[in-house]
């Protein structure tokens, strides 16, 4: 089953063998020469850097050729067929590899290396679009979709093994290190099932290895040896505790790889920043005053957020305030009366909104205001019950044009254009209490929260009212207007600006009651 | 005549045939002396078993850990441990490591001199890296200089090239050119009018400067084997500050032509020296630049897509000529 013959690739180790021999000077360059004659083999390789160089080229080629055939035969394909594609590719890059070293006799030329990279690649890159990618929010892939980073490991033991590329066991263990995370959410827990995966891994190379002690092959096992070892070793010594944040999510980096959120760490409700990667927050704003609602300002470059003295009720003026978001000194941006809080737009957009009730409660005016310069225009406004028990919700659009405002616990949402066209009414079908609304990246939909009797359900509906389930909580949940400081609230979703993830906070509380008897 | 005593190890499915049988067929016929066959016998079965690469791996790891947590301690306990303790250890780190060095490295030679053992290379490392840690916690205790981190860089410049020369050590000479070229970086931000294109001309300026150096100590015999970390980095450092321009929107075109020219004068350099670091660098930096230019007016991603497939092509093609004709490794 490998590409080369047993015999060509023990000739090769002859060779390099001589060539250190003859180097450190136990052989005579007479020797060298004529025992080098008796060595050779077919196979064709080159230096480290023109090897490197066609390694480039070749992956140059081969993503410009896909993305020419989407690009001028698929032009908007559905992800099936975009899936199915992608499939046919991995088989090509794959035939070409093979190809590659059957008739061009190729050995460690780069050429070979990237059709095999790339067979991977886009093997699993089909498999995740083709089988996997019904709705992006839906729950129902999550539970098979462990077969892509499965699938990735069991072809990268394939190529490994076929061609005898060490960087394929490797690549072969980080596929492994996606596998957990399907089947279970504690770290701990994964990074022993990752440390299990490597262990078996081991005794199989091992075994295997005894037996090629003194062969070409005894190099291969051995880098992949070493690698097991290494990655039970990190696995089982990197940081086992799993991550513990007790605050409250509201928004994402422009680059969608940290998320932003609210703690009340040290009796003072600061704004924090996580990494995807990392089981640790960084603190933004950590001041003695309680900073709330971090979001993102439209450049990427502000977090614009809160502070209300912890005296002052909610109809109190507040203070909204801009950071760095790579933390600095916080700036003041503006003082308002904020009705619920403040949202951001997304660049292009330059601007933030905010909501403020008029004085005879009747009207919640959308406002602009930009991080750095301000108050700025009126954007819309929107006509509410002014019973006091009343509370509404809204966001604003990525792109900065629309406006979604629902009240709490009723069944309707409300689209209202800036462009002045009427607003728009969407019923949730199937949900009637709805509690939290965002827009989803592209601004084709919205995330929807509604509590239900057994809970909460966290749903993904389109402009037209179609909705379905993304997410459910069980029990009993607060209202998103009690935000949840004293008990179980309701999920909410904000989707990364990128809309490739989708940060979900949630809160639950499990409790014993313990009944004692015959005291 | 099988000297060793030990029968050679044969594959179960023994189709090819191993070092071992290679070795002992050389012995029959006489290529190689008993004495040779039982010498490299053993060495095919790694006896003695060789920890060079382990060991070299775990120095190099172990150095960086150390100074890496040297520094994490420094800054953090700094208050607590205070300066004059802080000091004192960091300089007689240095001291130990530089004595070690002085007392240890053979006389010093023009020519290539080799380590007198494994542990040398890297206590001079962990010296040069103390060094640079001493610095920084002086300049931010003290602020000796009012800031001025540029003599800072010139000043460890200068250090690292009297150690790389008189211990003969590549990895500190890289070190000391990457601070002179900190130097000349930090010395024209400085300037009350800089722009981005001065820096563009000091690069170059930087660059020749360094090939020049590197090449007229390597004519004056004063360690001409230095000569290829000189050419290396003046090569990168060159074709960086000439894809800069390239990227302009403005005066491109000369800088265009340089390129090219750098990238013509790597080809052949690499071609006739056999250096196919200065091939890769040709290929690489050269196609960045023409494409930038080339695709900068293209609005089509058709178009785009398909001048990096034919280009691709058309330069996978020619470097596969390259690596048959001069890159040959078996």
């Amino acid at each position: 089953v490998r590409a080369y013959s047993a015999f060509s690739q023990e000739a090769l180790r002859a060779r390099d063998l001589l060539k250190d021999w003859a180097g450190e000077g136990f052989l005579t360059e007479a020797q060298y020469q004529r025992m080098g004659q008796e060595t050779v083999c077919e196979l064709r390789r080159t230096n480290i850097f023109l090897r490197l160089v066609l390694l480039l080229f070749t992956l140059i080629i081969v993503g410009a050729a896909v993305a020419l055939f989407f690009v001028v035969f698929l032009s908007q394909p559905a992800m099936q067929a975009t899936g199915i594609f992608l499939l046919i590719v991995a088989a090509f890059s794959y035939a070409a590899a093979e190809l590659a070293i059957s008739h061009g006799r190729l050995y460690r030329y780069g050429i070979e290396e990237a059709l095999a990279a790339c067979s991977v690649g886009f093997l699993c890159a089909g498999i995740q679009a083709s089988m996997f990618s019904g709705h992006p929010y839906s729950l129902k892939p999550d539970r098979a979709e462990f077969l892509v980073p499965a699938t990735g490991a069991i072809v990268s033991l394939w190529i490994w093994h076929r061609f005898g590329l060490p960087y394929a066991s490797l690549a072969a263990m980080i596929f492994v290190l996606w596998l957990p995370g399907y089947w279970t959410s504690s770290h701990s827990a994964q990074h022993l099932i990752v440390a299990a995966f490597y262990a078996v891994g081991l005794l199989i190379v091992a075994a295997v290895r005894r037996r090629h002690r003194f062969t070409y092959l005894n190099d291969e096992y051995s880098i992949a040896e070493a690698l097991l070892w290494l990655g039970i070793y990190l696995a089982i010594n990197l940081q086992l505790s799993s991550v513990n944040l007790l605050g409250q999510l509201w928004g994402w980096t422009a680059d969608s790889k940290a998320v932003l959120f609210q703690s009340n760490r040290n009796d003072h409700w600061g704004i924090f920043k996580q990494s995807l990667n990392e089981d640790t927050a960084e603190p933004i704003v950590t001041g003695s005053e309680d900073a709330y609602n971090p979001r993102i300002s439209p450049d990427g470059a502000w977090v614009v957020y809160i502070v209300r003295p912890r005296e002052a009720g909610v109809s109190a003026p507040v203070q909204l305030m801009r950071i760095p978001v790579s933390g600095g000194a916080p700036q003041s941006v503006m003082t308002a009366y904020v009705y619920d809080e403040h949202r951001c737009a997304k660049s292009p957009a330059k601007f933030c909104a905010l909501a403020e009730q008029t004085s005879d409660r009747k009207q919640l005016v959308f406002t602009a205001f930009h991080p750095l310069k301000g108050r700025g225009r009126e954007l819309s406004r929107f006509d509410i019950d002014p019973d006091p028990n009343a509370a509404y919700g809204w966001d604003l659009s990525p792109d900065g044009t629309r406006i979604a405002v629902f009240k709490h616990s009723d069944g309707r949402i409300y689209i209202l254009s800036f462009s002045g066209q009427q607003p728009r009414e969407i019923s949730v079908r199937g949900w009637n209490s709805i509690q939290s609304v965002d827009w989803a990246a592209d601004g084709k939909g919205l995330f929807v929260s509604s509590s239900t009797p057994q809970g909460a359900d966290l749903l993904h509906m389109d402009l037209h009212g179609n909705a379905h389930l993304i997410w459910q909580q069980k029990g009993n949940t607060a209202s998103s207007t009690q935000t949840g400081f004293g008990g179980p609230s309701i999920p909410w979703a904000v989707p990364s600006p990128d809309g490739r993830h989708l940060a979900i906070y949630g809160w639950s509380l499990s409790a014993n009651i313990w009944m004692i008897e015959n005291f | 005549m099988r000297s060793s005593g030990r029968i050679a190890p044969h594959p179960e499915n023994g189709d090819y045939m191993t070092i071992f049988t290679r070795l002992e067929q050389w012995n029959e016929r006489d290529v190689i002396s008993s004495e040779q066959h039982t010498l490299l016998a053993g060495l095919s079965r790694r006896e003695p078993f060789s920890l060079f690469l382990e060991l070299n791996i775990l120095l190099y790891a172990g150095i960086l850990a150390f100074v890496t947590g040297l520094g994490w301690t420094v800054s953090t306990w700094s208050q607590q441990l205070g300066d004059v303790l802080v000091l004192t250890i960091l300089s007689a780190l240095l001291a130990a490591c530089f004595w070690y060095c002085f007392s240890r490295a053979p006389a010093w030679s023009s020519g290539e001199t080799h380590s007198p053992n494994l542990a040398f290379d890297y206590v001079l490392y962990l010296g040069s890296l103390i060094w640079s840690v001493e610095l920084a916690y002086l300049e931010k205790r003290f602020h000796m200089l009012s800031g001025q981190w540029d003599l800072y860089l010139l000043a460890t410049a200068s250090l690292f090239v009297f150690v790389a020369y008189r211990f003969d050590n590549r990895f500190v000479l890289s070190l000391a050119l990457s601070s002179l070229a900190g130097w000349f970086g930090l010395t024209i931000s400085r300037w009350p009018s800089h722009q981005d294109a001065a820096y563009r001309q000091y690069a170059i300026l930087y660059s020749l400067m360094i090939s020049g150096a590197g090449a007229t100590l390597r004519r004056r015999g004063l360690k001409p084997h230095f000569f290829g970390t000189y050419l290396n980095i003046a090569a990168n450092v060159l074709f960086w500050a000439l894809l800069s321009g390239v990227f302009n929107r403005e005066g491109y075109f000369v800088w265009l032509l340089c390129l090219l020219a750098a990238c013509g004068a790597s080809l052949s350099w690499g071609l006739v020296r056999r250096q196919f670091s200065f091939v890769a660098y040709a290929a690489v930096y050269g196609y960045v630049g023409v494409s930038a230019i080339l695709i900068r007016d293209m609005n089509s991603s058709t178009a785009v897509l398909s001048y990096f497939f034919v280009t691709g092509v058309a330069m996978l093609v020619m470097l596969v000529q390259i690596a048959r004709r001069f890159g040959r490794e078996a």
